[in-house]
This record gives structure tokens, sequence and C-alpha cells, in this order.
């Protein structure tokens, strides 16, 4: 993974700024950096968003396909992660550079859609066993500057709220065979439901005490992390520790409070975004990269 | 060849049966609160520990827990096989593998994604035991197979990677001890869950699938540090740190035998 | 509770915030023709035809056409650091090897830093041992940060570095901020006591180093500056060194000139927000407006 190389005074220079509450950029152990969100902007997808959290940049493009349903549940459609660290964004990336971290932020998210209260799988069904859709979730990581794993977790979740899958009709067809329409018109599409849908929060601790939202240089200071998926109300959907260091029982404990905390504070600002930019989006102009 | 129209063609993928009778996920306890192997919640499973187990590797252990079998072997400390940069520290390499006849489902020769992230985890557990520092410019390779995947099989991987590596004598801060509940609604915390007991979202419905979930911990007895929190499930977070409490302390029970495991094995060598 | 996560739509601000160019320099892109007199020398950034009959000067980079007499060169306007010895160079250790230390220094090649041209503890004249080859690592090892002077420039654009004076060695605690070197006004002086008790170099290579200027004064001690110092940096000095840290970069953003002027206005202009505000675009903005505005009534009431 590309990590900022830092010495050993700057170190102490960073943990001393966490353990006085107040960061190398002036934000206090709690704050997160401001974040750009858009959707919508990639043509050929059905549903995408980019994020620009401080100096990281994301891109989320979602397709829908039609598949075969696992034979277990048979009238639901599932999803699929995968996560693709660009050598744009450091050269380290290149060839299988980037795989551990890619794979560490694919299983996260796999892990906290992993359930069935996140979201409504059955929306995905279509024929009972035969056919269903199939959501593919590819995450494309531009730009490092810290906290990939957030990012990446909200950018999925405005990308989900962004999708549109096209509202098919079933006719009967010969021989008991069921055909399958497609609607003419490209905006008859049914939205997916993602009130559930989970972010991922890293807290980070260094010294004594944990952040949120590390800079690259800060997560160099941090031993270990917790990563955890917090939907809307609350609820914990998946926990891992992150890094090599180890963590005190009772802050393990905190850092699950404050995770939980967090975690409501960024659906809740992530909601309104998205409702604003639903609201207006005939009358805003897409940046992209212009 | 030509093909013979009157007769059924074979289906193009087939199933194990075994993935649709599975037991009611909802009746993990029967009316006398009793687990379908006759367990307590609380009751822990029984643990077996053995050192020295593969004989030609610098350390080894064999860790059985109901019935999920792990292996681990240690190699090294040796020399770094793809030099980068000079480093102060050692590395730990770590390679979790479920044999491909562990499961109920064959399981492919390649890593897959849960393999991977498993591996991921067992490996930053043990690295905060390790003494890394003291191993500059060299490797520690750590191998752990699962021969019989019965549930709870990361926590006993972590155990015995961490036993095997006290067995190779390689410097450790402490004991890497692993424990993993199942957790049964608001109350229920099962102990060392069995396969059938395990989570599987495919199992449940919307409705009855809160507070739901598997969580391993890996834990430093003495020095009372966790290295390692795995969690998957919606669950409150009260339930989750209450969840993670109960691993804790089941890990720290697992200080004693592990212990008195790694002496007798001790034992033997002087005599 | 106060939600303090602000999530938003992409501002434009961050696309288009360029600063006008003065009107006598003109830019130049690849390719396209600077003069057809064939007078003028070839200077860097520029290449001819090797045809008898072409006198034609092309450029090469993307840049400000630049003319001494007859030598024509065009000046990238990003570029990695070119040293000239005299230079002022903040670098971080790369690599300890033989009797020297690789320093990555943002230009195109490693600098050196030989172990005969630092200063080691215990005065000047002391002759460097076998054993002080031996704990070069002791000294400075991977990742340590320090400031030192051009010695030499060699062919090939390697620079050797020293740091025999007590100005320059190792970096304590602080923070850098790198911005392109082209942002680096030349001046005599790069390193400024800042009135607000901060330290600055500007560094010639566009690393910029903060630190308090409290701290700097216990660097005379026989160590020769390479213990680590552990003690916390006080509050007030801390809050000053970040709220100088985003300055600069909201300066460096807008493409603003860094020197020790343009530092302390953007500083004075930023006093009356909270340092985590300036990590917000359109106090950025407000900051860079106002610190070109008081450049500008300076420069004008000079002039």
């Amino acid at each position: 993974m590309a990590k900022a190389i830092l010495g050993d005074s700057e170190k102490w220079f960073i943990v001393h700024g966490v353990q006085d509450d107040f960061r190398t950029d002036g934000r206090s152990c709690e704050n997160y950096r401001h974040i750009e969100l858009e959707t919508g902007i990639l043509s050929n997808t059905h549903g995408s968003a980019r994020i620009r959290l401080g100096s990281s940049e994301l891109l989320v493009g979602v397709k829908v396909e039609l598949g075969t349903p696992k034979p277990q549940r048979i009238n639901e459609g599932w999803l699929e992660f995968h996560v693709d660290c660009s050598p744009n964004a450091h050269p380290v990336f290149q060839g299988r550079g980037g795989k551990e971290l890619s794979d560490n932020i694919c299983s996260m998210l796999t892990r906290v859609y992993r359930n069935n209260t996140v979201m409504d799988l059955e929306a995905l069904g279509v024929i009972p066993q035969k056919h269903c859709w199939v959501v593919h979730v590819d995450v494309l990581i531009l730009e490092c500057g810290g906290n990939l794993i957030d990012a990446a977790s909200i950018a999925v979740k405005a990308a989900l709220y962004n999708t549109g899958i096209p509202n098919i009709s079933l006719t009967d067809g010969d021989e008991g065979e069921v055909e399958i329409n497609l609607p003419d018109d490209p905006e008859d599409v049914k939205h997916l439901k993602t009130i559930n849908c989970p972010v991922l929060v890293t807290l980070s601790k260094i010294g004594n005490r944990h952040i949120v939202d590390a800079t690259d240089e800060e997560e160099c200071c941090c031993s270990a992390s917790l990563v955890m998926g917090v939907t809307r109300r609350g609820h914990t959907v998946g926990v891992r520790k992150m890094g090599g260091g180890s963590l005190d029982p009772e802050s393990v404990t905190e850092m699950i409070d404050s995770g939980k905390k967090i975690g409501r504070q960024l659906h809740i600002s992530l909601d309104k975004l998205l409702k604003i930019e639903a609201g207006m989006s005939e009358d805003i102009k897409q940046t992209g990269y212009l | 060849m030509p093909t013979d129209s009157r007769r059924l063609p074979v289906p193009e993928v087939s199933h194990s049966p075994e993935l649709f009778c599975s037991s009611d996920p909802t009746s993990l306890i029967n009316d006398d609160s009793l687990r379908k192997d006759g367990r307590n919640p609380e009751e822990i499973a029984g643990i077996f520990m053995q050192c020295g187990t593969v004989s030609q590797a610098k350390g080894s252990s064999f860790c059985e827990l109901h019935k999920t079998k792990v292996i681990c072997s240690v190699y090294g400390p040796k020399d770094v096989e793809q030099k980068e940069d000079f480093q102060m520290i050692g590395k730990l390499k770590c390679d979790f593998k479920f044999a491909p006849f562990s499961c109920h489902k064959r399981r492919g020769h390649i890593a897959d994604l849960e393999e991977s992230e498993l591996c991921e985890v067992l490996t930053q557990a043990l690295s905060s035991s390790v003494c890394l520092h003291r191993y500059p410019k060299s490797q520690i390779e750590v191998y752990v197979i699962v021969l019989e995947n019965n549930g709870s099989a990361l926590a006993a991987a972590i155990t015995a990677a961490s036993l095997a590596l006290a067995d190779a004598c390689i410097e450790q801060y402490d004991i890497v001890a692993a424990a993993s509940v199942r957790v049964f609604g608001k109350e229920n915390f099962l102990r060392d869950p069995t396969f059938h007991e395990e989570y599987f979202p495919h199992q449940l419905s919307k409705k009855n699938d809160f507070n739901n979930g598997v969580v391993t911990v890996a834990l430093m007895p003495t020095l009372n540090q966790v290295c390692g929190v795995l969690s998957e499930g919606c669950m409150e977070s009260s339930v989750l740190q209450e969840a993670i409490q109960t691993c804790t302390e089941e890990a720290q029970n697992l200080y004693a035998p592990l212990r008195k495991c790694l002496t007798s094995n001790l034992g033997d060598i002087n005599v | 509770m106060s939600n303090s996560i602000v999530i938003r739509l992409p501002s434009k601000k961050r696309l288009n915030a360029q600063v006008p160019l003065s009107s006598n320099s003109f830019l130049i892109t690849p390719g396209s023709v600077i003069t057809e007199d064939a007078d003028y020398m070839r200077g860097h950034g520029t290449y001819t035809n090797d045809d008898e009959e072409d006198h034609k000067l092309y450029a090469s980079v993307a840049g400000v056409v630049e003319r001494i007499n007859k030598l024509v060169c065009v000046r990238a306007l990003k570029t990695r650091y070119n040293g000239e010895v005299g230079d002022i160079v903040v670098g971080r250790i790369k690599e300890v090897q033989q009797k020297r230390w690789k320093v990555e220094t943002n230009s195109r090649l490693d600098s050196v830093l030989h172990l005969s041209s630092v200063n080691l503890p215990g005065g000047e004249l002391r002759r460097r041992s076998a054993a002080d080859e031996l704990t070069m690592r002791e000294y400075l090892k991977e990742g340590d940060l320090i400031s030192a002077e051009v010695q030499q420039v060699h062919t090939d654009g390697m620079l050797s570095l020293h740091t025999r004076s007590l100005k320059y060695g190792k970096l304590g605690q602080g923070c850098c901020v790198t911005v392109s070197p082209s942002l680096i006004k030349r001046r005599k002086n790069h390193v400024h006591n800042l009135s607000c008790g901060v330290t600055i170099i500007l560094a010639n290579n566009g690393y910029i180093w903060i630190n308090s200027t409290a701290v700097d004064g216990t660097k005379t001690t026989g160590d020769g500056g390479f213990v680590v110092d552990t003690e916390p940096v006080q509050m007030d000095d801390r809050e000053a060194i970040c709220r100088v840290r985003n300055c600069i970069l909201c300066l460096s953003r807008s493409s603003v000139m860094l020197y020790d002027t343009s530092v302390l206005y953007a500083y004075e202009a930023s006093l009356q927000y909270q340092v985590k505000e300036l990590l917000l675009d359109e106090i950025a903005t407000e900051i860079v407006d106002q610190t070109l505005s008081l450049l500008e009534r300076e420069s004008s009431g000079n002039g």
C-alpha cells in the first residue's frame, strides 16, 4: 500500500497533536474533512457517484445485469463488489501492487452488505430460479489522500441511491417460457431502496486517542484501527480491526460508541445531500472532470 | 454421438442437497435452552491442542475445537525472498487455507476472497504479538490449513498459529488466544459456534435478521490487549460490545490450557 | 448534537481558480514556433530541427518564454526542482549508504549528503572515524527530514548537499508542506521567523518546513541536533503552526508566489477564522483574495 514516509519527529508532532485534540490541519479528533460528492456522472452505467474527501478521490459505477439466482435464495438478486486501485493514484498500484488495499476495501464492503437488513434483495428478483438482477458495484480509486475505506462506502451508497433498474415487463411466451421485455424508454427505471445501506467508519488509534477520517500522514502514525459499518439507525453491520497493532478492550468499546455517533452523522449529511441533488437534478450542471 | 431426444437432459449445474435442508436458523436453542449438540449457550466447546505436529517445520501445532481441525506450521526466520527496501523490522507472512474437502461444498485450490480476508485478519492479529523488531531483514512464514471446518475456524486458526510460533521459539510479547461467539438475539451468546450455528444471512429473512451475527476476538491474555476483531451481521452497538466482552473473557480462559500445552511439550524435550 | 460533517456538491471554484498572467509574459505550448530568426541561441525547453533550411526555434515544454540577450528559453510552469549552488533545500532521507545518505529533494535525481559534509556531535573539527560510518543510521535514518544547502551541482544534475552550519541539520517537530518549486520566490533569505512565533523554511525545492521558533533555540546544544525531541509542542505554538500550514496550502492552490510577506498577510487574513475552517474552499478563496489585495496595495504604495 502506498504510504507517506515520515520521520520520527514529524510523527511525534502528529501524535501530540491528536493528544491535544488539535490535528495538523486544525481539525479535532472527531472532525471529518469536507466531502464533495456528485451522482449520475457516468452515462454508460445504471448509477454512479464521484467523491472527493480531502485529497482522496474515488469513482463508483454501478451496472446491473441479468443473472441466475443463487440456489438458496431463488427469488433474490445480489450485489457484487469490485475495487480497483488505479496506477493513476500512485505508481505502486501498477500490476498487482494495489491488490492488498483493494482486497481490504472489497471484503469490508462485502461484509457489511452481507445481511438481510441493509437492502431489499427481493426487489432484485425477476423470475424465481431463472432470472434476477445482479448489481455490480465497481469502485475505482483515483487519488489517495487517506481514509479510502470510508470514502468508498459513502460513494457506494450514493451510487446505489442513483441506480435505476430498468422496469422490465414479463409476458408469457411459447412453451411456458416467460419473455422478458425491456422498456423502450431508458428513463423508465425503478430505484433501489438505500435507506438502510451502511457507511463504513474507520477509527484510527493514535497515542491514547482515536481519530476519524485520518489523512495519509496520520495513517502512517497509526498502528491499529477499527473499521465498522454503521446503518442509519446506528446499528453495526460488521466490524474489523485493521493494522498490526493491538487495542485496549476499553478503547474498543469507546471506539464503537464514537463510530456509531459519527456514522449516524454521516448518514444524515449524505441523505440530505442526495435529496437536494435529486430535487434539483434539472437545474444543476454536473462538474465532472471538465 | 447423436443425442437421444427422448431422454431427459442432465442439468447443467448441480448443488449439494445439504444446501436446501439446512436446519431452521430461528431455533438454535431448543425449549430446554440447549443447543443442537447438547451444550448450554454459555458452554464452551472442548479444545485439544498439541505442539510439534509437523516434524519438519520449525514449529507447528494442531488444534481441535469441537470438530474443527486446524494444522499450523511455522518456517523461518529466514532471508526475505523479494528484497524491496532495507527493513529494520521482520516480515510476517501468513497463509490461510481451507482444505478442499474441509467444508460442505468443495473449496478451490486458489484462495478466494473469504480466505484472503481471514488471512489478513490472522496476519494482523499475529503481527501485534510477534516481536518483529527482533528479526530485521528476515521473514517468518506461518501456514494454516483448516482440515475440517465445523465453525469457529478463524478463532482456532489464530490460536493454533500463535501456539506454533511459540513452539518455533519465535519471540512474542504474549500468546494470542482467539474465541468466537454467535449472537442470537439480544440475550443469547452461543460460545464456540458450530458450522450450523455460524451466521449465514441467506438462511434468515429480513424480519429475523436483527441482532444476529458472529463475533471473533483475538486477545493477548496477559497484556490484556485486543489484537483482532471481526464481526458480521447487523446488531445494536451495545450488543456488539457485550459480545466482544464475552469473547474476551473466553479468550482469557484459554490462556491456562495454552500454557499447559506449551509447558508439557517443553517438558517432553527435556526428558 | 450539532452535525459537523459537511457533504456537498462539488464547487466549481476549485477548477477555474487561476490567477491571471501578467501581460508581459506569454504562454507557449510544445511544438509551437518561438521565433524564425536564426540569430537566437537555443536555451532550455526549446529545440531546433536538424534541417539546414529550417531555422525555426520550437518550444518543447508548456511555459513562459524568457529572453536574455540572444538566449531564448522556455521556463516550464510545473517542473521538478533544478538545483543551484547555495540554494536552501529541505529533503527527506531515502537511503543510508556507505559514507553518504541519499536524500529525496524533489529534483530529477536523488541528492547526496556525504558523511563528511554534516556536523557531527562534538564540534566542527571532529574527525570522522570508522565508528561514525557504522552509526550513520543513528544520526539520520530513512524518513528523517533535513534542511541543507546545495554545495555542488554535478553534470548529470545530481546535487551534493551540506549541513555544515548550525542553520541546517535534522528538523525537529513540525510539519512539512510540499508545493511546486516555481511558487517559491527566490530571495536572499529563505528562513523566516514570523511574528506569530513560527519559523518557516521556504526551501527552494518547494518543500516548506514549519516549526515553532521557540524550539529552534535549543538547537545550539552539543548533540548536533540529531536527538529526537519528544516534548509536546505548546498548544498556542501548535495552533500557529497549523494555521500557517493551512494558509500556505490555500496560497499554493491558487498559485500565489510564496515569500515571507505573502504568508504573513495570509496568516493575518486568516485570524478571523478557526484553523479548521481554512480547509473550506470559500474561506480559502477569501483569504487568497485578501492577501492579493494587501500585496497589491503594498506594491502600489511603494511605487
